[in-house]
């Protein structure tokens, strides 16, 4: 009976979405094209330019004004942005490597966005490319502003004028993280505004990859003293690598909830980026604010859809033997895959002999490969 | 403009928790109340989300080390340096004053008053940065034991030190129990230690008449707060302080300088050991004991870099010391704690300055009432001396029984088979049968050294820089930490005990 009312709201849902579709134009959202910063090549030796000549640069081209406005207030920042998109492309590909989804990326000008037009969607996977993108600029600008890359960040290691002897605060780089957070929302929120559901959508997904890296930020203090007192406090930062950020939000994205256009209102008060998401299942609790919501369910992805942009997967490689979704038969969604067997030739047995060398034989191996047809 | 963003989302969230826990029973109840068709497959997946909340994700990889770089070993260098700074040039500007006390002939020099007026003056400087007002403590305990002692000493010389000596453990005691947040407390309590040992030394010498007088208000105010002791030890005696008067064996500077830049880079290697290293080198997915061992360890390194850092400051000053060892290793010797001989090596060589404090006014003192009640008498007053915290008199008196055992032990082992294996070393020329080259007698030592070391792990467990870290630890969490290794460490002691009974 509940399963039958799920399925009934689900189909519900579709349609709801579906007749959206038409009502919102399909393009892509402008505030996302910084993502093809990513472009291998793209980066030229221009953009660690002076800071008058940056504004023009012609590799700044994908930004808004507003953008090229922040990066050249912040010299040194736009280099973090690139490495975070980078870092965000990589985290989603290898974070999605066995789904029928892989996280595909195209370099096609400036035009589209380089996850194609996935982010148009409303689905789990354009929440978990919002969210990662952002956690990725947040953690890059953070990790430059720790390393001194980026001069306007407010971490420095010179010594501040405070009463010591205080309880110890982090006068190191506690800003690291506040600074990258910021630079994350002024950067990558500038152009997600609007009264527009799907707006609403990316802002929190943004703000949940944000708040996944300024939390695995972790401060740990130890006191000296004579026999175990607290006579002076040192502190420090542990932060974890970014892979564990990625599997932090694929969890997320496992787990997402799927929310109802209706009754989102932001708070009122304090908290731009907190809204009042209902969930389509109204026995689910409330998505908190480091869960990830979609509204529409995703497409199967098995064939090549061109309102996608996602080529299908003909030809991926699924593994034999698993029963999981990067199986052959879910992979290739029942249409039957092609095994082929080959010999490979590769160092095995491998000594090492002091000193100093390896001396390995050359073995055969005999490998399967399955792709689907 | 959009440039306002509130900000609030570092450190704890207030909603939107982690997996929540979905218990066996839940499980079960939403089984039972599910309508449908229970299939194989469904449990199956129920029992994945069971699982998956269960284990809870540990980020155990290990960092790279350019990361441990920026984000632990700068930040504390730094604010080593923040707060060792103010100390050391302190320390080096009373030093030069009293080089030029000491320049000027007789008649044209600057007063000893101006000496000692300067040494607590910077003392209490000294202590307002590190501690803020908390510093009242330590002045209210310093005066009050003055007007103690010339009162007593009035009265009768011979109660000196007694009278000292309660007046300290009330003080120490009523202050811990009632007076100070245990917070403002714990901070101060290494200072306190140092203050205490010191008054109660000056007490029992003007008792015996080593000193010959009550020192004026100025000299008493300058031994309590020398600016090179007050903050991090090491404990001087009242002569030791008054050499820095008269002293004109300034050795070559640049060895002396040489000296305390050695001693307080140790010192920060120490501490970047304790801080960063130890728990890169050892990760949180290790077995139970190796991180034991890595917590008592990182605690052992903080007291190093506390040791070395205090020698530094003391010889920066100009204080002397009267041993002949090279002057690094005056107040710690890492090097027998780390790989030890045995427990009675590493309770010596912990802190050398309080150990001969513990051996000149305690232990000497009962030990006419007889031996086994002078070592209990020490424990009691270094842990009276530490104040009434569970934990570290657990640890004291637990190391106190480990080392009476050990040695008796060993003093035993060592007769029934007339070899060097006695909790300490042999004499160049013993007249044991097996002397300390022979393979068995090594691997013998090499073996108590590692029961040693078993030891220390236990013990220093503790310490382990938890939430309570700053307001002392409680009595649950040390038992909690020891229930963990299922006290195993005092069976193995009582064991040790029952082993000698029996031989």
């Amino acid at each position: 009976m509940r399963l039958m009312l799920l399925m009934c709201l689900a189909w519900f849902m579709t349609l709801t979405c579906g007749s959206g579709d038409k009502r919102v134009r399909v393009r892509a959202p402008r505030g996302s094209k910084w993502w093809s910063l990513a472009k291998p090549g793209e980066v030229s030796n221009g953009l660690r330019a002076p800071v008058r000549k940056l504004y023009n640069n012609p590799s700044l081209l994908p930004l808004t004004k507003r953008q090229r406005r922040l990066v050249t207030k912040n010299p040194g920042a736009v280099m973090a942005v690139v490495s975070g998109a980078r870092m965000a492309i990589d985290e989603c590909q290898h974070q999605f490597r066995k789904r029928r989804w892989n996280c595909p990326i195209r370099f096609e000008g400036h035009r589209s966005s380089i996850f194609g037009k996935i982010i148009q969607k409303g689905c789990r996977e354009t929440a978990f490319v919002y969210s990662i993108t952002s956690a990725a600029v947040a953690y890059s600008v953070g990790r430059a502003c720790s390393q001194g890359t980026i001069q306007t960040c407010s971490c420095d290691n010179r010594v501040h004028s405070r009463p010591s002897g205080e309880d110890w605060e982090w006068s190191g780089c506690s800003d690291n993280a506040k600074f990258g957070h910021k630079f994350s929302r002024k950067f990558v929120d500038v152009l997600e505004k609007g009264r527009d559901f799907r707006y609403m959508i990316n802002l929190h997904n943004n703000e949940v990859g944000r708040v996944h890296v300024s939390n695995s930020l972790r401060r740990q203090c130890k006191c000296h003293g004579m026999s175990g007192s607290c006579t002076i406090k040192t502190c420090w930062m542990t932060l974890p690598d970014f892979r564990s950020i990625g599997l932090a939000l694929k969890d997320r994205f496992d787990g997402a909830s799927q929310v109802l256009p209706e009754n989102s209102v932001r708070n009122r008060g304090r908290g731009k980026r907190r809204f009042n998401f209902s969930p389509a299942n109204s026995l689910h609790k409330k998505p908190g604010r480091r869960d990830l919501v979609y509204f529409e369910d995703s497409p199967n992805f098995c064939d090549n859809d061109s309102s996608l942009g996602f080529d299908g997967t003909k030809g991926r490689e699924c593994n034999h033997s698993s029963l999981g979704v990067d199986g052959c038969d879910l992979m290739c969604c029942g249409r039957g895959f092609h095994t082929e067997h080959y010999v490979v030739q590769d160092r095995c047995q491998c000594i090492f002999e002091w000193c100093c060398e390896v001396k390995c034989k050359m073995c055969t191996f005999n490998r399967t490969r399955s792709t689907c047809l | 403009m959009e440039d306002d963003f509130y900000y609030d989302d570092v450190g704890a969230d207030d909603y939107g928790q982690d997996y929540d826990d979905i218990s066996y029973e839940d499980l079960l109840e939403y089984i039972n109340n599910y309508e449908g068709e229970v299939t194989p497959e469904m449990l199956e997946i129920l029992e994945s989300y069971r699982k998956r909340s269960q284990q809870k994700v540990v980020d155990v990889s290990r960092i790279a080390i350019q990361e441990l770089i920026n984000n632990c070993l700068t930040p504390t260098c730094v604010q080593a340096a923040q707060h060792l700074l103010p100390l050391f040039i302190m320390c080096v500007v009373f030093k030069l004053l009293c080089y030029i006390c000491k320049v000027g002939t007789k008649d044209s020099r600057v007063p000893p008053i101006l000496v000692h007026l300067t040494s607590a003056v910077f003392g209490i400087m000294v202590l307002r940065s590190f501690f803020n007002m908390a510093l009242l403590y330590l002045v209210v305990c310093c005066s009050l034991s003055y007007f103690m002692l010339c009162f007593v000493c009035a009265w009768n010389r011979k109660f000196c030190g007694l009278a000292a000596a309660a007046l300290i453990v009330i003080f120490s005691i009523s202050c811990e129990l009632f007076i100070v947040e245990p917070k403002t407390w714990h901070k101060i309590r290494g200072s306190q230690i140092i203050l205490s040992m010191k008054i109660i030394s000056l007490g029992i010498d003007i008792g015996s008449g080593e000193i010959p007088d009550v020192p004026n208000v100025f000299e008493y105010m300058g031994y309590c707060f020398n600016v090179g002791s007050v903050i991090f030890g090491p404990w001087i005696s009242y002569t030791q302080y008054y050499k820095l008067l008269d002293s004109q064996n300034d050795t070559s500077s640049l060895f002396w300088c040489a000296q305390i830049l050695l001693t307080s880079s140790l010192g920060v290697v120490c501490l970047v050991y304790s801080n960063c290293l130890t728990h890169w080198l050892i990760l949180d997915n290790a077995q139970q004991w190796i991180l034991a061992y890595r917590d008592a360890q990182s605690f052992r390194f903080s007291h190093y870099f506390v040791s070395f850092i205090s020698d530094a400051t003391s010889s920066l000053s100009g204080l002397t010391s009267d041993s002949t060892s090279p002057a690094i290793w005056n107040v710690a010797r890492p090097q027998h704690i780390e790989i030890p001989r045995s427990l009675v090596e590493v309770v010596t060589n912990w802190n050398l300055p309080m150990h001969n404090w513990l051996k000149t006014y305690v232990f000497k003192a009962v030990r006419p009432y007889g031996v086994f009640l002078a070592v209990f008498m020490t424990y009691v007053a270094s842990s009276l001396l530490h104040g009434l915290n569970f934990q570290l008199s657990a640890v004291l008196l637990s190391l106190g029984f480990y080392s009476y055992t050990e040695f008796v032990f060993r003093r035993r082992l060592s007769q029934i088979y007339d070899a060097c294996i006695q909790a300490k070393k042999c004499k160049p020329k013993c007249d044991h049968k097996y002397t300390s080259s022979h393979p068995a007698v090594i691997v013998t030592n090499l073996g108590f050294g590692a029961l040693a070391m078993f030891h220390l792990a236990y013990l220093g467990l503790m310490f382990d820089s938890s939430d309570g870290e700053d307001k002392g630890y409680t009595m649950w969490h040390t038992l909690d930490k020891w229930a963990g290794l299922n006290y195993l460490s005092h069976w193995v002691a009582v064991g040790t005990f029952i082993v000698y009974w029996v031989v």
